[in-house]
């Protein structure tokens, strides 16, 4: 959405709401001058013998007022600032639309399922005392406590390192690498070389030495380059900030190897990286303005789009929220599904079941491709999987 | 001389040509007490300065394939103060030589400290030398070096190697062929005997060791 308009109509609002303002005060002081000049006037005569004809003085008072006109003047910048606010508003009502529940159907979803998933949410972000209250209040404390003990862990281990302290993590990677191992994960590798660096940086050689052939020479072989670069920093001990190699202290390097080291915590317990609550919300956020205005054009048909399987509109998400491929058979301009899977024919090409069980009369002929001279048998047909 | 190729037998060889090319190998190879037999007995002319650097040489030779890199690159410098000085790339190669020797003895500490005060000014000239250091401090992650992918690093083919460019840089300091006759006679043979092969009803490609069998 682009908010630098709305932002603009806002600035222009404020600058005439301080022009108008200061208008108005500048008339104000000016009435009050007039009334005090009056009012010493008045007081003066009092002490004198002299008599002094009130009446005139009043008179000579309101001539002045009249004369300065204040209406007038504060009327100008008062209009404009009124003229300011009113296209704001409209830009406002424009940009952001008020009735989004224009753009919703009702789903029937297990309560329980989505009590799992915001707790979830809470866990994974590391508030585990709202996710705990949560979690009694909706009376689920039990289930609570499986979920959030491994996050408790992965919590730990990261705030471990954020002082710099890899012990947990090691500890971590050490109970689990045959498992990082089969994933092709490395960070077992990057943790102990992050360690070994900051051995060297305590001034410690024959113990950076040690950790090195207890715990570097094993990836040697696959990792020949960077165990080279880590023993080449031996020669450097107590000075690895003025070496060649002063990039591997980098605090950086921290902030990377805590994301690496989450994202495999996750790998490993079978969870994505992003709590999913969190990547729902974010897509949503996306999809949102195209589907309000595909529900403006359908505004006399309600019950169509509550019955829709497919959207007949494109909607477009970025690559980040793409976890999946979708096949969209060619013939017949719809999204493969469960019961309807893209299917490969002989000749290589991809149609669906439906298309082809359509085409060959149900099996019983043979039908040329779409897109090849080819004669098909549906019989031969196998389904794909993505 | 306008002799067919194939014809190689007719050609005339000289005696003194042939004692020539011996005397080269013996002295190129430091073998001094041979080298005297071998003159004394074909009444060659004795090469005036040629024995004494032999003998130098052979003593620089002999400690540095011995282990004692040091000590080798001690006598070089007394032979020449500027052999070793303008030529770091040979320099740097003895050094890490000694520091393989400390690795092999199993003598860490003195490895480390040896490293980080001869090896490690290299790597502030020069990016191979810094390369070529990581592969060497790579031997000390393993108790036992020979279990490091850069094993190669303590073979004898690479200690020869380093020595042999020792002895040339020093012959070559002197003036003296780095290269002895017979090597660059049988490289040059086995071209031509390459080249000729390729002709029709040619002889098939040299081979030192097939012509030392049939003979």
């Amino acid at each position: 959405m682009e908010l630098s308009a709305i932002k603009d109509a806002f600035d222009r609002v404020t600058k005439k709401q301080k022009l108008s303002c200061s208008k108005t005060q500048e008339a104000i002081d000016l009435i009050r001058q007039e009334i005090e000049s009056v009012l010493d006037t008045l007081q003066s005569v009092n002490n004198t013998d002299h008599e002094l004809d009130y009446k005139t003085v009043l008179n000579e008072l309101k001539a002045s007022l009249l004369k300065i006109a204040p209406l007038s003047q504060m009327e100008g910048t008062q209009k404009e600032l009124n003229l300011a606010l009113t296209k704001y508003g409209k830009l406002h009502e424009k940009h952001f639309n008020p009735d989004i529940s224009k753009a919703y159907r009702n789903v029937d979803i297990d309560i329980h399922t989505l009590n799992q998933i915001i707790a979830n949410h809470f866990y994974r972000q590391g508030l585990f005392e709202i996710g705990d209250h949560f979690m009694s209040v909706v009376g689920e404390l039990e289930s609570a406590a499986i979920m959030k003990s491994p996050f408790l862990e992965m919590y730990q281990i990261l705030e471990a390192m954020q002082n710099l302290n890899l012990e947990p993590a090691l500890n971590w990677a050490a109970t689990n690498g045959d498992k990082l191992a089969q994933s092709g994960s490395d960070i077992v590798l990057k943790l102990n070389s992050m360690q070994f660096v900051k051995i060297l940086q305590n001034g410690s050689r024959e113990e950076a030495l040690h950790y090195a052939r207890t715990h570097l020479s094993p990836f040697a072989t696959s990792h020949m380059t960077d165990i080279q670069k880590l023993m080449g920093c031996l020669l450097w001990t107590g000075k690895l900030d003025r070496s060649p190699y002063h990039a591997l202290l980098s605090a950086s390097n921290w902030d990377k190897l805590a994301e690496e080291l989450k994202r495999q915590f996750c790998n490993l317990l079978g969870q994505s990286y992003n709590s999913p609550l969190s990547v729902t919300v974010a897509a949503g956020v996306q999809v949102l303005p195209p589907l309000l205005k595909f529900m403006n054009v359908m505004a006399g048909k309600k019950h169509e789009w509550q019955s829709m399987n497919q959207l007949p509109v494109l909607v477009e998400l970025d690559r980040e929220f793409q976890f999946h491929s979708i096949f969209v058979c060619p013939v017949s301009k719809e999204q493969a599904t469960e019961d309807n899977p893209p299917m490969l024919m002989s000749c290589g090409h991809v149609l669906c079941k439906q298309s082809i069980l359509k085409m060959s009369k149900n099996s019983t002929k043979m039908f040329k491709c779409p897109y090849c001279p080819f004669d098909i048998d549906a019989a031969q047909c196998k389904q794909l999987y993505f | 001389m306008d002799v067919d190729p194939r014809q190689y037998e007719q050609i005339a060889i000289n005696e003194n040509d042939v004692n020539n090319i011996i005397l080269s190998y013996l002295i190129h190879n430091c073998y001094k007490e041979s080298s005297e037999s071998f003159i004394s007995c074909t009444g060659m002319k004795q090469p005036a300065d040629h024995l004494e650097n032999m003998e130098k040489r052979k003593r620089i030779f002999h400690h540095a394939l011995e282990g004692n890199v040091l000590k080798a690159i001690e006598l070089t410098g007394q032979l020449a103060q500027d052999i070793l000085e303008n030529n770091n790339d040979l320099l740097f190669d003895l050094l890490s030589l000694h520091f393989v020797d400390l690795v092999c003895s199993k003598k860490w500490t003195e490895a480390l400290e040896f490293a980080q005060t001869k090896l490690s000014p290299y790597s502030v000239k020069e990016q191979k030398y810094m390369d070529k250091i990581e592969g060497f401090m790579s031997l000390l992650a393993y108790e036992n070096p020979v279990e490091c992918p850069m094993f190669h690093l303590i073979g004898l083919d690479y200690r020869q190697q380093v020595v042999d460019s020792l002895n040339q840089t020093i012959l070559a300091h002197f003036n003296l062929p780095i290269h002895t006759a017979m090597e660059r006679l049988i490289q040059q043979t086995s071209v031509v005997r390459q080249c000729l092969s390729q002709e029709d009803g040619g002889p098939p490609p040299f081979s030192l060791k097939d012509f030392l069998k049939s003979r």
